[in-house]
């Protein structure tokens, strides 16, 4: 076409579009609506995926994950709808990782494995125990008037543990069908919880512990199992790959040493006194969520469960404890007549106005006097797993913190795995280690002519650089005692790295060091891996992610679903648009017929309407679109709710403008503008140039 | 005098529901390049439906059109077009001027059409003819502000403006009063002399046929005579 005939069908699509104005407007604000909406909804959408991509590849998955190929069940690296996924150790994984380092895009290799368990801490009953035994202890045969005091406060306290833990096992044994087993256990707390025991407990403290630590606590370990998911890992290679982790709390698992990292969201939720975490979820859907306890049922609800449930408190109170809280909380409640169990609940009964006060008051006057958590830093940790033959088997590790990812603190996704070191996490698994090896090797020493300590033989193994190594663990060759924490022993708490590469590896995260080529990568690894033999099976994160991944799959079908249907819509009215004002000019385009004018040009008249009509209003809303996402990028989509900090990969979602977005957007209106102006434009060159001659109505 | 158009046996009939309505029945006649003619009859004696068939602007129901030594009833869509733009002027009864478009650029249309390159020339030609129906002042004004007058003479000239050896004009005057229409029966007189363009006219005026050089007369969609404005007892026109 002739340029200057373009020019005169551009200035006569203006001036059409200008002389039907009002049509113009309504067939160009819904190009615009388009235009605005796909931009705004793509870049959201991309936004989101880029954010959740980023949760999920920095906090556990890495950008690719490898296992073996022989394995029955598929990695899912947030745990499936069928609990942990069964998978074959990788063989070789030293040899594996040394060869995945060698291609150009690996930035490094990541042993892991996953699985959960039921942990319990040396709990309160024990804590409770091992006070009095100290105070026992000091006390000696002359006590004096002040410790007397101390034991009989904290004998109180043990003995109102005692008659608590036997009205919860009562109830839980009305609900469970073990009773013939749970029986021995109940007599024996029973037995604890009477007026009789505690009148003869002085006759000779040291027995009448011993009874308590033995016969009693276990159970209370028992009624105190929760659940923990965990990644056993090269926790050092771990910390440099997975670089948004940071300690919130205590201190990384120094190298070399057996440990346990709980993940800072399970720990506040799972670890923490429920009290102090009603009253700081509370806090936190007030300030972030912008929600009231007046209108919100849930708050409400927490907020009762906390008056309800002050018990909880009294109980890890001894005598001298609930005195001092029962002085400050007279004084800053300005209760004085008030009784402790009165004043906690006076306390707890919150509401939008005293909320800030209260909560501070919990933290200033009750909480210095109680654990807050079940399981304090430092403290050990008896995870009690089973093995992969079956076998129940527990480890005792050593709490050094709890760490959480920058910019996922809310998010109960990525806070969910807490981190223990490759080789207790063997022996949970049950996969023979150095260790183990070792114990199996001294007790048939011992079984021989010989006695030969553990400790002994770990030094052998260890080179007796060791020190605080004090005994070894169950292994899983030994049948252990049923799962109780009786059973359950400290393992010894340093590793060599010969056992680190010993150690049995379920998958590995490959860390990429550019995630762009993340397909390419994928790959090679699966060329080397059918090369070498090394028997890899190689999946993206979006897999590994399972449900998770499929979400973001699941976002962009809800959005094409949406942007057809948009596309539908404007199809249609435009096309009608375009008809309409076709039949409007027949007696013009009869005209131009007449004096000369071919089809093509009428077509190409109809055509260029409808593409200025897209290029003035499609690009106004797609301008629009992108300011629109660059302003809420500039302020941002605050998560109100954990899985919005995980699918925001932080506490905001800063969409940015893509130039993809406005590129699909273009494409997107030029068709719609193309197909509903291409039957009109044909409707348009079939008109003769006799209708040249049609009146105007 | 070269014939340049030649029409044999020509017949149209349209068509309205189960109707068939005869417009033309067998109509044959020629006439000369550099003619001065008028078509006259009474309303529905077929005039229109004569100039449209001439003009190629609709297509016969039997019979030949001969334009400029093509048989336009062989010819396909496209080549018809083509003949309309290069060979044909035509004037509408109704003006039939793009409203969208400034007098200016509606008369450069047939050159745009025609690719008549660069735009300086187009634009010399334009407002050349502009300036000889007399209406070069309106050059950038909108058909709708003018009147009925300057209105068809931008008609005329856009019929003009590719040089056609043709004109066809549907009752030129009909949608204007009398002074008006002999100014524009005079400026067709005027192009027809100077340029030598064929026109032929239709019109059931007995003061418009007094312009022309000869009559076809009309009636019920046969040719009756072919006759001068005497012979037609009506007075020349100065
Ligand atoms: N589009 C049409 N459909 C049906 N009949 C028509 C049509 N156009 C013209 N006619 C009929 O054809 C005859 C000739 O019409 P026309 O050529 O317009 O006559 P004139 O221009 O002399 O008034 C008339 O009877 C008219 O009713
Ligand atoms: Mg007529």
């Amino acid at each position: 076409m002739n340029p200057d005939t373009f020019v005169l069908l551009v200035r006569m699509a203006f001036r059409n579009l200008f002389a039907a104005r009002l049509k113009t407007l309504i067939v160009g604000s819904i190009v615009f609506a388009g235009a605005f909406l796909v931009v705004l909804g793509l870049s959201l959408l991309e936004s989101v995926n880029d954010g959740m991509s980023r949760s999920i590849v920095d906090s556990l998955a890495g950008h690719i994950q490898v296992h073996a190929a022989a394995s029955k069940d598929k990695l899912e690296i947030f745990g499936g709808m069928g609990g942990f996924p069964d998978l074959a150790p990788i063989p070789r994984f030293p040899l594996v990782r040394d060869r995945l380092l060698t291609l150009p895009n690996v930035k490094a290799v990541v042993p892991m494995g996953i699985n959960g368990a039921v942990a319990t801490s040396g709990n309160v009953v024990d804590n409770a125990l091992e006070k009095l035994r100290d105070s026992v202890r000091r006390a000696g045969k002359r006590p004096t008037k002040a410790l007397r005091a101390e034991i009989g406060a904290r004998k109180a306290l043990v003995r109102r543990m005692v008659e608590l833990l036997e009205q919860d096992l009562l109830s839980a044994a009305s609900i469970s069908s073990e009773k013939a087993e749970n029986a021995v256990t109940i007599a024996n707390v029973h037995r604890a919880a009477q007026p009789a025991y505690w009148a003869r407990f002085d006759d000779d403290p040291l027995a009448s512990l011993e009874y308590l630590e033995n016969k009693v606590a276990p159970a209370a370990a028992e009624a105190d199992m929760l659940f923990v998911s965990y990644i056993g890992t090269d926790l050092d290679a771990f910390r440099k790959s997975f670089d948004r982790l940071e300690i919130t709390d205590g201190t990384f698992v120094p190298p070399g040493k057996r440990g346990f990292l709980f993940a800072k969201f399970n720990y506040e939720e799972m670890f923490k006194v429920k009290i102090a975490r009603r009253l700081d979820r509370i806090k936190e859907a007030k300030e972030i969520g912008g929600r009231t306890i007046a209108r919100d049922p849930e708050l409400k609800r927490w907020a009762g469960e906390n008056v309800a449930q002050t018990h909880e408190i009294l109980y890890q109170l001894d005598q001298l404890g609930a005195e001092a809280v029962e002085r400050a909380l007279q004084r800053d409640l300005k209760l004085p007549g008030l009784k402790l169990d009165a004043l906690l609940a006076k306390l707890l009964d919150i509401n939008d106005t005293n909320f800030a006060e209260r909560y501070r008051l919990f933290y200033a006057d009750v909480a210095p006097s109680i654990d807050l958590y079940k399981v304090r830093i430092g403290d050990d940790l008896t995870i009690k797993a089973v093995t992969r033959s079956g076998y129940p088997q527990s480890v005792v590790v050593k709490v050094y913190g709890a760490f959480q990812f920058r910019g996922l603190e809310k998010s109960a996704l990525a806070g969910s795995m807490c981190l223990i070191d490759l080789v207790s996490f063997n022996e949970l698994s049950g996969f023979p280690t150095t260790e183990s090896t070792a114990e199996i090797a001294g007790m048939r020493k011992a079984a021989g002519a010989k006695a030969v300590s553990r400790e002994t033989a770990e030094a052998d193994l260890f080179g007796g650089g060791t020190t605080t190594v004090q005994t070894g663990h169950t292994g899983d060759v030994r049948i252990p005692d049923r799962l109780s924490g009786a059973s359950s022993r400290r393992a010894g708490s340093a590793f060599t790295p010969a056992d680190l590469d010993r150690a049995s590896v379920l998958n590995a995260a490959v860390i990429l060091k550019d995630p762009r080529r993340m397909s390419r990568t994928m790959r090679e690894i699966e060329a080397l891996s059918k090369k070498e033999g090394l028997g890899l099976k190689v999946i993206s994160w979006q897999t590994a992610a399972g449900l998770l991944g499929q979400l973001v799959l699941l976002m962009r079908l809800v959005l094409f679903v949406a942007v057809g249907i948009i596309f539908l819509v404007a199809l249609v009215v435009l096309s009608n648009a375009f008809v309409m004002a076709t039949l409007e000019r027949v007696r013009d385009i009869g005209t131009l017929r007449a004096v000369g004018a071919r089809r093509g040009f009428i077509f190409a008249m109809i055509v260029v309407e409808a593409a200025v009509v897209g290029i003035i209003f499609g690009g106004a809303g797609a301008v629009a679109g992108g300011a629109v996402v660059e302003l809420i990028g500039w302020i941002g989509i605050p998560a109100k709710s954990d899985v919005m900090f995980f699918f925001f990969s932080g506490p905001r979602l800063k969409p940015f403008l893509r130039i993809s977005s406005v590129v699909i957007a273009a494409i997107l209106v030029l068709i719609v503008n193309a197909l509903s102006a291409g039957y009109p434009a044909w409707l348009a060159a079939r008109i003769t140039p006799r209708q040249a001659m049609a009146t105007d109505e | 005098m070269a014939s340049i158009v030649s029409v044999r046996d020509l017949t149209k009939e349209y068509r309205l529901g189960n109707v068939i309505v005869p417009a033309l029945k067998r109509v044959s006649l020629d006439f000369g390049v550099g003619e001065f003619l008028a078509v006259a009859g009474p309303s529905g004696s077929g005039k229109t439906t004569l100039l449209n068939m001439i003009g190629c602007v609709d297509t016969p129901t039997g019979g030949t059109v001969e334009v400029d030594g093509e048989q336009t009833t062989l010819l396909p869509e496209r080549a018809l077009t083509d003949l309309r733009l290069h060979k044909i002027g035509f004037i509408f009864q109704s003006f039939n001027l793009i409203t969208v478009l400034t007098v200016f650029q509606n008369v450069e249309l047939p050159l745009l059409l025609q690719r008549v390159g660069p735009a300086a020339e187009r634009r010399r030609r334009v407002l050349d003819l502009l300036e000889r129906v007399g209406i070069a002042p309106y050059a950038d004004q909108r058909p709708n502000e003018l009147s009925g007058g300057q209105r068809q003479r931008v008609a005329i000239a856009r019929a003009l403006v590719t040089g056609p050896k043709l004109v066809l004009a549907d009752e030129p005057t009909a949608n204007l009063d009398s002074v008006n229409g002999q100014m524009i029966l005079d400026l067709m007189k005027h192009l027809n002399r100077e340029k030598g363009t064929t026109f032929l006219f239709s019109t059931h005026d007995a003061r418009v046929m007094a312009n022309a050089e000869a009559i076809i007369r009309l009636a019920d969609g046969a040719v009756v005579d072919r006759v001068s404005p005497a012979e037609a007892g009506i007075a020349p026109a100065r």
